[in-house]
């Protein structure tokens, strides 16, 4: 038990040292008057969202669940308030130069992908506000997107619509090329569903690998497509499992269940147990034949040896005693 | 101060989960019924004189009575459970081909990777499956942070020299230790050019506590007096496609942990997935002092682009 | 055979031997104290075992990093001189060097003791010594420890049959003579004799026995040595991943094991009264023999030190350092030199080669290679490639405990314990080869 209280000890004093007297965090003028270059589109948003969970979650935790790691000072929740009293210019100094446990990204992250964060905790806000006046959750996303052509539903149009949101899979077998697709069946008729955040993925052990691009909505005709390497792995048979379903953080607003589709694009696995081949560091009876030989050669040579000397003592034994009889 | 501590919980518990999720016992009863007793025959009283009825310690620290006949029974099932651990834990996992990526640029020493390991290896505070450096390959170069775990080497030095076949290479690569079979003679220690090895040299943290605990071969735990330990890629988890105790420790995204097979690795911290090849290509991955033949299975990216102060700045920012 | 006797003169000649040979195994000067004080040594060391096993092998010094320490130097240590017996009654038997006969014994005798013993410093070195069986139910041919305890076992066999073989015909005079020794003591004689009857056949068939176990202990002697040097050579650490270890540690076996036979020569000759026979011209021989091995050795020194310390490779060149100026080095040169060089250049000197000089040195060659072994094994686990950190103090420094000394000393003690069994039982200078020696009729010898 002491062990563990030593190691939170430790782990409250090592943030000491970064929190040690750490005033309100000033920035300068110029910096804080800063605008964001990059338009606050649901693209930019979704990327946004991306870099935030890859870069920033692990200690800023989840938006607006305040269960960010327990460090002094502590991370503050983007969607709270205290943090979005910051201006656009506070935040993008803050991400760029960091202080004490908090990372500074200038080196790590662009300009660009810096703004998109920005967006996207932006947008956090305006979700609050949304949400509060029982409004679509992402309208005042979607308010910002680009131009949607005009025979196609809106997003909003289609969310609200009756017919349930599925995800359908299509390839082009010579290209390699996955095709995701979103709609609604409705009155019979299949209608796309653009801006829906859809991704392709393949399968894989721990986490499946993404083959579309981070942040990536269907298209005007419900579309989301990526191409498939040439030199993935695939199993024995050569086969991989395609998937298209929504990224997991965005699966409290658009749930749909995943479509999987297994092809036989992958490389295939050629398995290998290295423990086939007979080797120094292998167990002890995948030993080397040379070197077994060489053992149970020089242990035999011994062996007939000592048999040979304890034959000789033997006829020294004989020799006395036949004399002694005589 | 126990509870508030994640990490130790969920090794206790993912623990016991997968204990009981051997599915080869499932059918027997007392197993069910006692909620995987393990017995303390040395040293609880067998005092009855009929014999009829013993007492045991069950896996929450409870005394509890039972019937002597159905001790047997338990004992016969733990050590069916320790022979099942040691053979699955011996072939390990068919087709697999673990590797671990770490990020030399992300790592700012937060040392929770060490934590979470030595509370699942039962390990002391002084004994490290995986430590982290602060390295400086020059006098002026640099200095950075490197986390070192076991790099399960496909030319394994240590493997080589055991004489008893304590510590063995699995087909998925992993490299273990059977603390049942160690004779405790450290050659393997001489032997591995990393210093990734420690050895019990008193009797292992609380080790009255766990001395019930079926051995795990894949977790060296119980850990065991007079034999090595080491970095185990936490083989017990990757059975369950979950990642190894430090990987998802990390706060710092350090960590990739994945199947060469199929070409992936997944970060312990954002759960991304990517492409092993790419990773490495990428960003100029490595392995360390790969000179000396040894064929480590853990990378290295170049502390290049980093996001945390270098070692000895720290000071020096907190107060900027 | 200038000198033969005649059968009467030999008669009389063998008993004048046999009185001088046999008188030390009757009296008992002293010889209670000796086994006192070697009672109390194991009974010290029992204890500690006893402690290293209840607590484990942290009682030592020992800790993650310096991992081999005193226990492994000792067991190259007892390695090293028991080569000894392979040099004497081998290499020089072989050749027909006529003065080591009264030496041959002395040599088997230490050659098997410290054979022997190596084994036992093994297992107090192990953290399981309780799964010994191990090594055999589960044993890896592909590891140096298999082999080493292959070659070890060989040796002390071949080693005690070397020591046993030409004890048949003295076995058989001391049959003869000890009668009112005690009944196990006679038994022990009359098997070891083999009814010796002193016909040309079996001295034929004796001398035939010795040349092939002497032909095979020059591999098995080699062996033992250079397959111990393995058990470092085989690893990648600086210090210890070298090419030259096998020749190198069995040069410096011999340096050992020259010494230790000069020791044993000077105590014997002094308690045994066995200044007819062990003459100041042995101890001159064997002085010049010592010059010979610390020679080689220095050689091999140089080579194992001096080249890597010209390139000062960034590893090593941390080891060297230690060694040549740092917290070894006390140790370092106080071995090279007052163990080896100056011991050497004293021994070229003819005075310095009379009985106690040579002592004086040999003691001092003796306790340099015991230090050796400590430099070869323990300074190199301090500088591995990795740094050392986040450990405590004591894992980085070595300072061995007092269970560690003790249990270092206990197989010494055991060595001492085995020599002074067999200096009890047996003549320590052969009798019928000395008698033979000297003209007398083989015949009468038994």
């Amino acid at each position: 038990m002491s062990r563990k209280q030593v190691f939170f000890t430790f782990l409250l004093s090592g943030f000491v040292v970064f929190g040690y007297s750490q005033g309100a965090w000033v920035v300068p003028a110029a910096d804080k008057a800063k605008k964001n270059p990059v338009a606050s589109t649901a693209e930019s948003i979704g990327k946004g969202k991306n870099l935030y969970n890859t870069h920033c979650k692990s200690c800023h935790g989840d938006p607006g669940k305040n269960n960010g790691l327990p460090l002094n000072p502590k991370p503050t929740d983007p969607a709270s308030e205290q943090y979005q009293k910051n201006t656009d210019g506070e935040i993008f100094y803050k991400i760029t130069n960091g202080r004490g446990a908090m990372p500074a990204f200038k080196a790590t992250l662009p300009e660009q992908d810096r703004w998109h964060i920005i967006n996207f905790v932006r947008s956090l806000s305006k979700k609050k506000v949304a949400e509060n006046t029982s409004e679509p959750a992402n309208q005042a996303d979607t308010a910002q997107a680009p131009m949607i052509a005009t025979e196609t539903p809106s997003a909003q149009d289609t969310l609200m619509a009756e017919g349930k949101l599925r995800l359908a899979l299509g390839f082009e077998e010579d290209s390699k090329t996955i095709y995701a697709r979103a709609f609604r069946v409705k009155g019979g008729k299949t209608v796309p569903v653009s801006m829906v955040p859809v991704e392709i993925a393949v399968k894989r052990y721990f986490r499946d690998l993404r083959l579309s691009e981070a942040g990536t909505v269907t298209d005007e005709n419900g579309y989301v497509s990526a191409i498939f390497p040439d030199d993935l792995p695939a199993d024995t048979a050569g086969q991989v499992v395609i998937i298209a379903r929504i990224p997991e953080a965005e699966q409290e607003q658009f749930s749909v269940a995943q479509v999987e589709v297994t092809k036989s694009w992958g490389v295939k696995l050629i398995p290998q147990n290295m423990k086939e081949a007979r080797s120094l560091w292998n167990d002890n009876h995948k030993l080397p034949l040379w070197l077994l030989f060489s053992y149970l050669g020089a242990v035999a040579g011994v062996l007939v040896t000592f048999a040979y000397i304890l034959s000789l003592i033997f006829k020294i034994y004989k020799i006395g005693k036949s004399s002694m009889n005589a | 101060m126990e509870e508030n501590n994640p990490i130790i919980e969920s090794g206790d518990e993912g623990r016991r989960n997968f204990l009981k999720k051997l599915g080869i016992f499932a059918g027997v009863g007392v197993a069910a019924a006692a909620g995987a007793v393990y017995v303390a025959s040395d040293y609880e009283e067998k005092k009855n004189p009929e014999g009829k009825k013993v007492r045991v310690l069950t896996a929450d620290g409870q005394l509890v009575e039972v019937p002597e006949s159905e001790l047997q029974k338990i004992e016969q099932e733990e050590l069916d459970i320790e022979d099942e651990l040691q053979r699955r834990g011996r072939e390990g996992i068919a087709g697999k081909s673990w590797v671990m990526v770490i990020d030399l640029a992300k790592c700012r020493n937060a040392r929770m990777c060490i934590a979470a390991c030595q509370a699942a290896h039962q390990l002391r505070p002084e004994q490290y499956h995986i430590n982290t450096l602060v390295m400086k390959d020059s006098e002026h170069s640099a200095p950075y942070y490197m986390p070192k775990p076991c790099y399960h080497c496909d030319n394994p030095p240590c493997v080589k020299v055991c004489p008893v076949n304590a510590t063995f290479k699995r087909q998925d690569g992993i490299v273990l230790i059977d603390n049942l079979r160690c004779i405790g003679c450290r050659f393997c220690v001489a032997a591995c050019p990393y210093s990734a090895r420690i050895f019990n040299w008193f009797e292992p943290r609380d080790s009255e506590k766990y001395k019930d605990q079926p051995y795990d071969v894949e977790l060296n735990v119980p850990q065991k007096k007079g034999t090595i330990s080491k970095c185990l890629f936490s083989a017990d988890r990757l059975r369950k496609g979950e990642l190894p105790y430090c990987v998802s420790s990390c706060p710092n995204g350090v960590y990739w942990f994945g199947d060469m097979n199929e070409d992936v690795v997944v970060n312990g911290t954002t759960k991304e997935a990517a492409r092993f090849s790419q990773l490495i290509k990428d960003n100029g991955g490595y392995t360390y002092l790969e000179e000396l033949g040894t064929k480590p299975r853990v990378y290295y990216l170049p502390p290049k682009n980093r996001i945390f102060p270098a070692p000895g700045e720290e000071q020096v920012s907190s107060h900027s | 055979m200038d000198n033969h006797l005649s059968l009467e003169e030999s008669r009389q000649k063998l008993t004048q031997i046999e009185n001088d040979l046999i008188r030390p195994l009757k009296s008992h000067n002293g010889f209670e104290m000796w086994v006192l004080f070697l009672l109390l040594l194991l009974i010290l060391g029992f204890y500690a075992y006893y402690l290293q096993l209840r607590d484990g092998l942290g009682v030592t010094a020992l800790r993650d990093y310096v991992q081999w320490g005193m226990y492994i130097s000792n067991f190259v240590f007892f390695v090293a001189t028991s080569l000894i017996g392979m040099l004497i009654t081998s290499v020089l038997g072989l050749l027909r060097i006529p003065w080591i006969t009264p030496l041959t014994r002395i040599a088997e005798t230490i050659a098997l003791a410290f054979a022997m013993f190596a084994g036992i410093v093994i297992i107090i070195d192990m953290g399981r010594p309780d799964r010994f069986p191990y090594l055999f139910l589960h044993g890896r041919l592909q590891s140096p420890i298999l082999w080493d305890v292959t070659v070890v076992t060989t040796y002390v066999i071949i080693s005690m049959l070397l020591l046993l073989i030409p004890m048949i015909p003295d076995a058989a005079i001391l049959r003869r003579r000890m009668t009112d020794a005690p009944k196990w003591q006679q038994a022990i004689y009359k098997f070891l004799s083999a009814n010796w009857i002193a016909v040309p056949e079996q001295y034929a068939l004796i001398k035939k026995s010795i040349r092939v176990l002497a032909i095979l202990i020059i591999p098995t002697a080699l062996a033992i040595h250079t397959v111990t040097s393995w058990l470092f050579a085989s690893t990648l650490r600086v210090g210890w991943d070298s090419t030259i270890f096998g020749p190198y540690f069995v040069s410096g076996a011999f340096v050992s094991g020259v010494a230790v036979v000069i020791i044993a020569m000077y105590f014997f000759r002094n308690n045994y009264k066995l200044h007819n026979y062990i003459t100041d011209a042995h101890f001159n021989r064997m002085g010049q023999l010592l010059v010979l091995m610390c020679f080689i050795y220095l050689y091999f020194n140089l080579n194992e030190y001096f080249v890597p310390a010209y390139k000062m490779r960034k590893a090593e060149g941390h080891h060297l350092e230690a060694l040549f100026t740092g917290n070894w080095a006390g140790i370092f040169w106080a071995t090279q030199l007052g163990g080896l060089l100056i011991p050497m250049l004293l021994l070229i000197f003819k005075p310095f080669r009379k009985p106690l000089p040579a002592f004086i040195i040999s003691v001092f060659v003796l306790v340099g290679a015991w230090f050796k072994r400590l430099l070869i094994v323990v300074p190199t686990q301090q500088h591995p490639y990795l740094p050392i950190q986040n450990v405590p103090e004591n894992f980085i420094t070595y300072k061995p405990t007092g269970v560690e000394i003790m249990l270092t000393i206990l197989p010494m003690v055991g060595v001492l314990i085995v020599i002074t069994i067999i200096a009890k039982l047996f003549p320590i200078v052969p009798i019928w080869e000395t008698a033979h020696e000297q003209g007398v009729d083989e015949s009468v010898i038994k």
